[in-house]
């Protein structure tokens, strides 16, 4: 039995890690950027809201983290990198 | 012998009966953010942890895993063993972190006194605001209102307000989660006199052990003991818990934006496992003085006091420290005294759950300090290469740039004949006598850079630490470029 499936279960089971770069329509005004829009496995999702969003620092760059729920009310984590200056979709919920 | 909050609380004489003050907890913080994010979450229960197979703790356990008898601080193998479906998130520290700072702004709209207490607490002094005591519990349902229409209905708060910090936060925790509790002045002892001592804030196991030992088991009865007989046994905490058990408590609010004077710095680490290996030990014990330092010079503090803290597998704990003669902001130095105390005090054969170090007898760096003068040939070399570190850090993120002895948790790679693997490593050496740090890339000839940690102390002589004869002593052997992966959360 591997050691994260003690008891049968995973830490954080229904969260997968996917760290792939996006396309992300992006809306900045008033000094904030929120998304609107990605394209992932050539699919199109459209972010219904943003329940959560957070900043982390990279020495002096930073990592804009939204925590987004979809039209179809699913989760995602996105992360725009003012360094590279790229999107990345960081993780999803498998269960919704 | 207090628990924590418990110390510097209490001067004699005032009551602080004319104060108003607000204490905001949030309710089960770190999993109701993860709640907020992801609405599906609600009412299962969430716990906020590592995972089950290491050997962390729960952080954070939401209302539903409650009701299974899951509480922070416990195993999260305990906690999958009295809910085997309890959902564990592994958690954003940067995000609760960035939430704390915001809820710290809403606090701030109704008073310029804010002392945030903890990531997810915070003292607010309504003195002298339009809240009053007859308003102020629909002053506390404002605060409610504008964290629900600012992160949503999923986090919570439960406030407490009172004549002093004491009954705020003593009071906060009697109505949760998302409720608002008043205790006006004069009205402590009615509601607190019947409970146990451990009731009260800041009074640990240990406390509460000592107090029944000596009879008392309440609040009521500890206002009522001998106050010499509490000096005689506890010191000046004797009077202390008086005071405290008698709901009296002048500490100020401390706004947050003044700070709270730093009195020590320092890291720990719980072992993945226990280890025997003290070599093992050694190299959690440089990364957290690594870490501890780079935080000292981030803050521009230095410190004169070392301590080591361990944990054996029997969870006894041990904290030895050593005073040295001159102030340092350098891991070297910390890793070298701290090292000394690790050797001088672990216990052969008794394995190691947890190693820690601390640093305190802080000072600025603007204030005067003794330097070692015998040392600053070296030193000037040495804080050189500290400065380029620290730039690329600065630039990069903490993880761009670390020790080489620190890249692998494989022991056996730190014998002095092993070669070196990765071709990516660059060696940084600072020639004796240099004052310019130089980075080159890993010599062909001569001796193999050892990956043993070393490095001379200023007087020319090898220090503690074991070093390979003949090679080289550059405080940083080996230097590592890391990509963008590494990502650490801005400081709170």
């Amino acid at each position: 039995m591997h050691a994260d499936n003690l008891y049968g279960m995973d830490a954080d089971a229904m969260i997968q890690e996917i760290n792939e770069s996006v396309t992300v329509l992006t809306r900045f005004s008033g000094g904030h950027l929120d998304p609107l829009r990605f394209k992932w496995k050539n699919r199109v999702f459209d972010v219904d809201r943003v329940t959560g969003k957070w900043e982390e620092r990279e020495g002096q760059f930073r990592l804009h983290h939204f925590a987004v729920i979809t039209r179809e009310e699913d989760y995602y984590e996105l992360i725009y990198n003012t360094r590279t200056m790229d999107w990345m979709l960081s993780k999803t919920d498998l269960e919704g | 012998m207090l628990a924590r909050g418990a110390h510097h609380r209490v001067s004699p004489g005032k009551t602080g009966a004319h104060r108003l003050i607000f204490h905001i907890d949030m309710d089960a913080f770190f999993a109701s953010v993860e709640v907020m994010c992801r609405p599906k979450l609600k009412g299962k229960p969430v716990i906020v942890s590592g995972k089950p197979a290491t050997r962390s703790v729960v952080a954070a356990a939401s209302y539903a895993a409650r009701e299974y008898g899951i509480r922070s601080g416990m195993s999260t193998v305990e906690a999958f063993r009295r809910c085997p479906h309890v959902i564990a998130v592994s958690g954003s520290p940067g995000q609760y972190i960035y939430v704390s700072l915001e809820l710290l702004r809403i606090y701030k709209e109704h008073s310029t006194i804010v002392e945030p207490y903890s990531i997810d607490e915070a003292f607010v002094d309504m003195t002298g605001t339009e809240c009053t005591w007859e308003n102020c519990e629909d002053v506390a349902r404002e605060i409610k209102a504008k964290i629900r229409k600012r992160f949503g209905p999923n986090l919570t708060a439960s406030i407490g307000i009172g004549p002093n910090k004491l009954i705020a936060k003593m009071c906060g925790g009697m109505n949760k989660p998302d409720g608002i509790t008043v205790i006006r002045p004069g009205k402590f002892g009615g509601v607190f006199n019947g409970l146990a001592v451990s009731r009260m804030w800041g009074i640990g196991a240990k406390t509460e052990i000592a107090l029944n030992l000596m009879g008392v088991a309440t609040i009521g009865e500890l206002a009522n003991f001998p106050v010499a007989m509490l000096r005689r046994r506890f010191g000046i905490t004797g009077e202390v818990l008086h005071l405290m058990a008698c709901g009296q408590d002048d500490t100020p609010v401390t706004p947050y934006f003044e700070g709270m004077p730093v009195k020590s710095m320092g890291h720990e680490h719980t072992l993945p496992e226990d280890t025997w290996d003290i070599m093992e030990a050694e190299k959690v014990l440089l990364r957290l003085c690594d870490q501890v330092a780079r935080r000292m010079r981030k803050k521009q503090y230095l410190g004169n006091v070392i301590s080591t803290r361990l944990r054996f597998a029997d969870f006894d704990s041990i904290s030895r420290q050593r005073k040295i003669k001159y102030y340092t902001d350098e891991e070297r130095t910390l890793y070298k005294v701290a090292r000394g105390l690790l050797h001088q005090y672990w216990r052969p054969g008794q394995a190691i759950r947890l190693v820690g170090v601390n640093c305190t007898g802080l000072i600025k760096v603007r204030e005067w300090h003794q330097v070692d003068l015998f040392m600053q040939r070296e030193e000037d070399a040495y804080r050189k290469l500290l400065s380029a570190i620290d730039a690329i850090r600065d630039k990069f993120g903490e993880h761009a740039i670390t020790r080489a002895r620190l890249i692998t948790h494989d022991t056996r790679l730190w014998t002095n004949n092993r070669r070196m693997a990765e071709p990516r490593f660059l060696r940084m050496d600072l020639g004796e006598g240099s004052s310019r740090a130089g980075m080159r890339g890993r010599p062909q000839d001569g001796p193999r850079p050892s990956l043993m940690a070393g490095w001379h102390d200023a007087s020319g002589d090898i220090d503690n630490v074991p070093l390979s004869p003949g090679l080289s002593s550059s405080p940083f052997d080996m230097l590592r470029h890391q990509d963008a992966e590494d990502r650490v959360p801005p400081e709170y």
